[in-house]
């Protein structure tokens, strides 16, 4: 039987596979290249953000309820469908092992720095590759109820952190020139094309034809966190402390200090962003393992699975002899992210629309 | 079936394994492992930092505060200090002295010698914000000797004087509001704002001799204490000079920093007797205005205080509006001449602590362009205007002075 999720349980999950990478480097770099400007680059890409939902979930609802890589057998023909798994299951793959890295890097930084990184990265990919082995139903749950407790977080925060925001930090308006907003509102956009999940998600949804609407909140609930944590961060520090603060949305939560009983409370925030975290590990692990399985004709998606994971942990632990070089660069790789989450699917719609006439259906349904 | 009962004690067996797993970090430090700082000192010796570290003696704190323990009573905190090229260099070197290893997260606040302050403090804030173990809101002290010394001094009714001097400012702050409390991620924030300018309170060792031995306690005054005193003025990241109480209240005005506070304002009574009204001020907002005169910028300073009565020896009916009248007027001329003062004092200084850069960026950014490449010239010249708007809002539990009574009885 095929699993289903809801339509929040959809939202859920493309939220928790933008977002935390998302707030983790970016607001910094963003307030180093447009400063006090920021904000407004944080908003033209979650115009952009939205857009890309709207056509990554028009062209997903072309599919009519088969797995990813077969709809595209189907419908461009074999060798084409499987190209396209194969770069996305790489791509899932790679990424999946960068952020491993990512997020490993993270933990030895705030909190356990004497533990080697093999450990850490090892526990992270051992937990992934356990929830992904309970199925894509599980991980969703999952992600609705860690998007429950955002909701739950982020209001608790502002609220402690009212006394300290000073919204004149962010006068004058549009101090920046329009190019260094641009600028500035790149990275984000190449993260939040990651909407692109959306695409293996949907075969998966109780309710396809919901899938704009999946893709349009996740997109949006993803570009206001950043939003927030960059507001946060602006009208706490200024523009010119927040380039130096590498975990920007952390050190907004250190300085609380209410008396002598409310401190170091950014271990709250911190553990929910760590959950987060995990559910984005676990949608690209099964995203990669979903595309490599189908693309490969191979047989058991478990071994695939435990293959894939001990893989990623020799890649994660490995590759990167240097902290540094596994660090922002890779997670907003522009070119790699805008090339699979935007150049493939615009390339999938044209040829959706040119072999408009000669739909078929295509491939037997997998489980 | 045996199978499966073998299954099932592999798994347990398992399962217990990974709980052996979750019994802690990978790298345990027990509690007795730890040396506690409650404060740090900085100083500059022209070559070296050295660095200075108030440890807690957890044992120790019972036997001071009351509690019952063998012998007499030990001293609840140890100082010590290490010499390094950079400040974690130095505080590397306090391996090779102390026991136990410095655990920075309970310390309160990082007091720095006036020589360390001189060289410039970048390094010390780059400590701070790179480095988890110490917390971007510890407090900032300065002081004109030695950092050490500072360390090193008892406090009356605070075992661990590093906790108490973070509560003495926090106090003043809260009351006077003459020093303000300033973490280091607020220095931080001042150094690279536009002025490029920030304050640091000063706590000198006030009296004769010191009170770093536990004897002084053993009568009803000591020797000496520590105390709050001035306000050290930094440009870039070092000190250029000091602020008189006086000005440092009025600075505290102009950056809209006041809590509460008081204020002192003669008063004369009936047949020409003068005396003094003492007010405190309860609420406080101001607002620094930038306009442009022509081509030269001017500042307003709106200031709009409420206050209480808290002490009168002139003999005045508090039932009359002109004697309410008076007060309030009296309350204006003196903020005014405090925040006359204070930006006086920061031209002279050449340094712009009040924020008035800021304001100037945000109302005119085109300008701003030009005059933030030479801003201290610009503010240098720019005049301070003040409006201030005094309101008595309660008169205390009497509505007419003592003296009054009296000098209506004698009548």
């Amino acid at each position: 039987m095929k699993p289903a999720i809801s339509t929040t349980q959809t939202v859920a999950l493309i939220q928790s596979a933008i977002a935390p990478t998302m707030v983790l480097a970016i607001p910094s770099v963003m307030v180093s290249i447009a400063q006090h400007d920021a904000w407004i680059s944080g908003v033209i890409a979650g115009i952009v953000g939205l857009l890309m939902a709207l056509i990554i979930a028009a062209i997903s609802k072309a599919n009519k309820g088969q797995y990813f890589v077969e709809w595209l057998e189907g419908r461009l023909g074999k060798p084409i469908g499987i190209a396209i798994g194969i770069m996305f299951g790489i791509y899932y793959f790679n990424n999946f092992c960068v952020i491993v890295r990512v997020f490993a890097n993270f933990v030895s930084d705030m909190v356990l720095d004497e533990t080697p990184l093999f450990m850490l990265v090892g526990m992270m990919v051992v937990v992934t590759v356990f929830t992904v082995l309970q199925g894509i139903e599980a991980i969703a749950r999952s992600a609705f109820m860690v998007l429950l407790l955002i909701l739950i977080v982020v209001p608790v925060s502002v609220f402690i952190l009212y006394t300290d925001i000073d919204f004149k930090r962010l006068i004058p308006v549009f101090d920046t020139s329009a190019a260094r907003m641009a600028v500035a509102s790149l990275p984000p956009i190449a993260l939040l094309s990651e909407v692109s999940v959306l695409l293996i998600l949907t075969p998966f949804m109780k309710k396809p034809a919901s899938a704009i609407r999946a893709g349009l909140f996740g997109s949006l609930l993803s570009s206001s966190q950043l939003l927030l944590v960059i507001l946060l961060a602006l009208t706490i520090f200024g523009p010119q402390l927040v380039p130096m603060l590498s975990y920007t949305f952390v050190n907004v939560m250190a300085i609380v200090e209410v008396g002598e009983f409310l401190e170091r409370i950014e271990i709250f925030t911190v553990s929910v962003w760590f959950l987060t975290m995990y559910i984005k590990l676990t949608v690209f692990l099964f995203a990669g393992v979903h595309c490599l399985t189908h693309s490969l004709r191979l047989k058991s998606k478990h071994h695939v699975l435990l293959g894939l994971g001990l893989l990623a942990f020799v890649t994660s632990a490995g590759e990167w002899p240097r902290n540094l070089e596994s660090g922002y660069k890779n997670l907003a790789n522009m070119p790699q992210l805008l090339l699979i989450n935007v150049g493939l699917p615009i390339l999938i719609a044209l040829g959706l629309l040119v072999t408009r006439g000669k739909r078929k259906q295509g491939g037997k349904q997998r489980s | 079936m045996r199978l499966l009962v073998m299954k099932r004690i592999a798994c347990a067996a398992l399962l217990l394994l990974a709980a052996l797993t979750t019994t802690g970090c990978w790298n345990r430090i027990e509690l007795n492992e730890v040396a506690i700082t409650s404060a740090t000192g900085i100083d500059w010796d022209g070559e070296n930092w050295i660095v200075s570290y108030q440890v807690v003696i957890p044992a120790a704190i019972s036997s001071v505060t009351g509690g019952s323990g063998g012998g007499g009573p030990k001293s609840p905190i140890i100082v010590y200090s290490t010499k390094g090229k950079t400040i974690r260099d130095a505080i590397m070197h306090s391996f090779s002295e102390s026991p136990r290893k410095l655990f920075f997260a309970h310390n309160r606040v990082v007091v720095i010698g006036e020589k360390a302050m001189n060289r410039g403090i970048n390094e010390l804030i780059d400590v701070y914000f790179r480095n988890s173990g110490s917390r971007e809101t510890v407090s900032v002290l300065a002081t004109p000797g030695t950092a050490r010394k500072i360390l090193e001094q008892f406090m009356q009714l605070q075992a661990i004087s590093g906790a108490g001097m973070k509560e003495i400012i926090i106090s003043e702050m809260k009351n006077t509001s003459i020093l303000p409390n300033i973490p280091v991620y607020q220095l931080a924030m001042e150094l690279t704002g536009d002025a490029k300018s920030a304050v640091v309170p000063e706590i000198f060792v006030s009296g004769s001799g010191d009170t770093s031995s536990l004897d002084s306690f053993s009568n009803t005054s000591i020797p000496s204490k520590l105390k709050l005193g001035r306000l050290a003025v930094l440009k870039d990241d070092k000190m250029i000079g000091w602020m008189s109480r006086k000005e440092s209240l009025g600075a505290a005005y102009l950056r809209d920093s006041v809590q509460q506070s008081f204020i002192v304002v003669p008063c004369e009574g009936g047949e020409g007797k003068k005396g003094y009204d003492t007010i405190q001020i309860l609420k406080s907002s101001t607002k620094i205005i930038p306009k442009l005169r022509g081509s030269k910028l001017t500042f307003t300073a709106d200031v709009d205080v409420s206050g209480t009565l808290l002490e009168s020896n002139c003999a005045q009916d508090l039932y009359k509006p002109g004697v309410i009248q008076g007060l309030e007027q009296g309350g204006q001329v003196q903020i005014s001449s405090l925040l006359q003062d204070a930006w006086k004092k920061g031209q002279q200084m050449n340094t712009d602590i009040f924020g008035a850069a800021e304001k100037v960026h945000r109302k005119y950014p085109k300008q701003w362009k030009e005059w933030g490449k030479n801003w201290d010239e610009v503010f240098k010249e720019a005049p301070l205007e003040t409006k201030i708007k005094f309101r008595m809002a309660r008169m205390g539990l009497s509505n007419k002075s003592f003296q009054y009574l009296m000098d209506k009885r004698e009548k």
